[in-house]
């Protein structure tokens, strides 16, 4: 489904991804560990086609590149990303905001728009799965919520967008363990045999709820070990620095 | 000047029956314009604003014959659910107009046959206000008595529609609000063409003891317009206003606020619509001269094209003002590397037991947040609309009226889909 080919990305010629290659298929979860800095939120935002980045190599999504394409193209095509640092936008009303994104993907699908009647039942099956109060969708998007229910409203915009791919960048950070819980199960009711997950984290912890298929460790830019939830595991016992090669720069 | 000297002396001609007390205010008022003359880049706080159109263009009084024929007159953009109190091109239509039980519409006229000090203007610095009285040509006054509750708003349409131009108004409102009483009124002003005229209004609003008032101003003038606004609230009285301007050429409005006793809360908000070279100028004074008392000040600008905005807030503390609580947000967005706004809020504390906290803002659109909208799969015309709208909504979101909300709502979404892209 995706597939990242040789991909080196700099910001202002500061090299961040140092040749990253990964294939991820239909029903797989992956998950990339790594401490700051070492390039996973670089990795998820070059995906989901934020600006500002000098790029090499390719990101291909269903066989097609991506690079050339706008956020919104990528989201229309089926990709989505739950933000580590979800934005507030005063004066958007969260419902009305969803309401636009999933008539924006209906329409792009040649499906038929809902209305407001129909999109307020829909959604509000849906906030039900991530626990959130109803009194969230008639606020600003994310306009005075924690850090924990600006997490949720990520997983509530994944359970009502339904892409065929998610990133998942650091979901779980800043989260007590009830928390993590409802958001693990948001994403396992996502999870199915024709989506995936690109999740990106620095600890272990979310992935014991999610059960990745493979897990890879980032170190400067690469990815230098790939392997099982054994490797998750390793990860959180030893630290990366057992993982530490030396400096390629 | 001469030019509006001779305009004064062929009004003093017309009206030769006027009482002779307000003849020698109108010679009194202009006397202090002349002196003042039109604002120049040196007075501190107009020099944002090149006034010298005023100067420059030969503004004649309209007369009894610019009233349009009445056929022209659409109904409120509001709907019904108002009083109606229509003047049409600076003459007021009592005929058109309705009336509500408790609630007294005079011309100013016959309020200065009564109540001389009426006339007067409060403010001696302000040569657009000293202009006022002096040419002033049409009054009204909306007296709300004692313990009066209204159903409904007033709506006060001030049309100007196919005058010969130049054309200029002086239109003077008085709005008093009786003891323990409530009213809306919104007070609009319109312009159906785009010739060249100008609106130089004052509007005096007092607040008796325990009233509320909401006070909305719409000014979708297409020619000039000044304004001098007061309001004087009396103790426990409540004060909502919203300014809201859009489509106008020139645009300059002062606003008092003056607390007679303590308790008093006075909350403004204003939204201004820029484009193309439009220039809005306001400037807000909040005078705390009482002790507890409560102001709120939150103004928005969004500026599109080469236009230009000015907010001027000050909020002033006198001693012995103790548990004033005042707070002043100004925020601006600029849609356009051309637009230009200055925001300058300023305090003035001399009493220490006071919470004031007053910020401004002026930016172009959140980056991250358009990007954020954008990876949901909204384009980025509609990521670019739904910010400006929710940026303009907040303002909005204080109208409890249905049908003015909607009215409101309504123009700063055509405005914003008629804005230019580049």
């Amino acid at each position: 489904m995706l597939e990242i080919k040789n991909l080196h990305v700099s910001i202002n010629n500061k090299k961040i991804l140092k040749g990253i290659n990964l294939a991820i298929n239909a029903g797989e979860l992956h998950a990339i560990m790594g401490r700051n800095g070492s390039g996973k939120s670089t990795l998820a935002h070059v995906i989901a086609g934020k600006d500002g980045y000098e790029i090499e190599g390719d990101v291909l999504f269903n066989g097609e590149s991506l690079l050339d394409k706008s956020p919104e193209e990528r989201a229309l095509a089926g990709i989505f990303m739950s933000f580590q640092y979800p934005v507030v936008i005063p004066g958007v009303n969260n419902t009305y905001f969803l309401k636009a994104a999933l008539n924006a993907k209906l329409k792009a699908n040649d499906q038929p728009e809902l209305d407001a009647m129909d999109f307020l039942a829909l959604i509000k099956e849906k906030i039900k799965l991530v626990e959130m109060d109803e009194s969230y969708l008639s606020r600003a998007v994310n306009d005075g919520f924690s850090g924990g229910e600006k997490k949720r409203n990520e997983i509530l915009q994944l359970l009502t967008l339904e892409p065929t791919f998610a990133i998942l960048d650091e979901t779980d950070s800043g989260l007590d363990i009830d928390a993590l819980k409802i958001i693990a199960n948001g994403v396992n009711q996502y999870r199915n045999s024709e989506r995936a997950i690109l999740a990106i984290t620095h600890y272990q912890r979310l992935l014991d709820y999610m059960k990745p298929d493979v897990v890879h460790a980032m170190i400067d830019g690469k990815i230098v070990k790939t392997g099982d939830m054994s490797l998750a595991h390793e990860l959180e016992e030893k630290g990366y620095s057992f993982l530490s090669t030396k400096d390629t720069n | 000047m001469n030019h509006f000297k001779s305009e004064l002396e062929l009004l003093q001609k017309i009206w030769s029956d006027e009482p002779s007390e307000l003849s020698v205010l109108r010679q009194k008022a202009f006397n202090r314009f002349s002196e003042l003359g039109f604002p120049t880049k040196k007075w501190e706080d107009w020099q944002f604003t090149d006034f010298s159109p005023f100067e420059k263009t030969e503004f004649r009084m309209t007369t009894p014959e610019d009233v349009p024929s009445l056929d022209t007159v659409t109904p409120s953009p509001i709907g019904d659910a108002v009083y109606s109190i229509l003047v049409l091109n600076g003459h007021y239509q009592p005929q058109l107009s309705d009336v509500p039980d408790g609630v007294k519409i005079r011309t100013l006229l016959d309020v200065f046959l009564k109540d001389s000090s009426l006339g007067k203007s409060l403010t001696d610095e302000n040569p657009f206000s000293a202009l006022n009285t002096s040419l002033m040509n049409s009054g009204l006054a909306i007296d709300i008595g004692d313990r009066v509750e209204l159903d409904k708003p007033i709506h006060y349409r001030f049309i100007t529609t196919d005058v010969k131009e130049p054309a200029m108004n002086h239109p003077r409102l008085l709005i008093r609000l009786g003891k323990h009483s409530s009213a809306s009124i919104i007070e609009h002003y319109q312009g159906v063409h785009s010739k060249l005229y100008w609106n130089n209004c004052v509007t005096l609003t007092e607040l008796g003891k325990n009233s509320s008032l909401t006070h909305v101003r719409i000014q979708k003038d297409t020619g000039y317009h000044t304004c001098n606004m007061e309001y004087h609230l009396q103790e426990d009285a409540t004060m909502n206003s919203l300014h809201f301007n859009r489509d106008t050429t020139l645009y300059r409005g002062d606003s008092l606020v003056r607390f007679h006793g303590e308790n008093a809360n006075a909350n403004l908000n204003g939204l201004s619509l820029l484009k193309n070279h439009e220039h809005s100028d306001s400037r807000i004074v909040v005078d705390h001269s009482q002790p507890n008392c409560t102001s709120k000040q939150f103004f928005k600008t969004i500026l599109n094209d080469n236009s230009g905005g000015v907010f001027n807030g000050r909020v002033i503390v006198r001693e012995n003002s103790q548990k004033t609580d005042s707070s002043q947000s100004n925020k601006n967005l600029l849609l356009s590397k051309s637009a230009s706004m200055h925001s300058n809020p300023q305090l003035e504390i001399n009493a220490d037991d006071v919470r004031c906290s007053h910020g401004s803002t002026t930016g172009q659109l959140n980056e991250d947040a358009l990007y954020y909208l954008r990876s949901r799969g909204i384009d980025i015309s509609t990521a670019r609309l739904l910010m400006v709208e929710g940026f303009g909504k907040e303002v909005l979101s204080h109208i409890n009226h249905e049908s003015l909300a909607k009215y409101l709502n309504e123009n700063l979404v055509t405005w914003l889909e008629g804005l230019s892209h580049g």
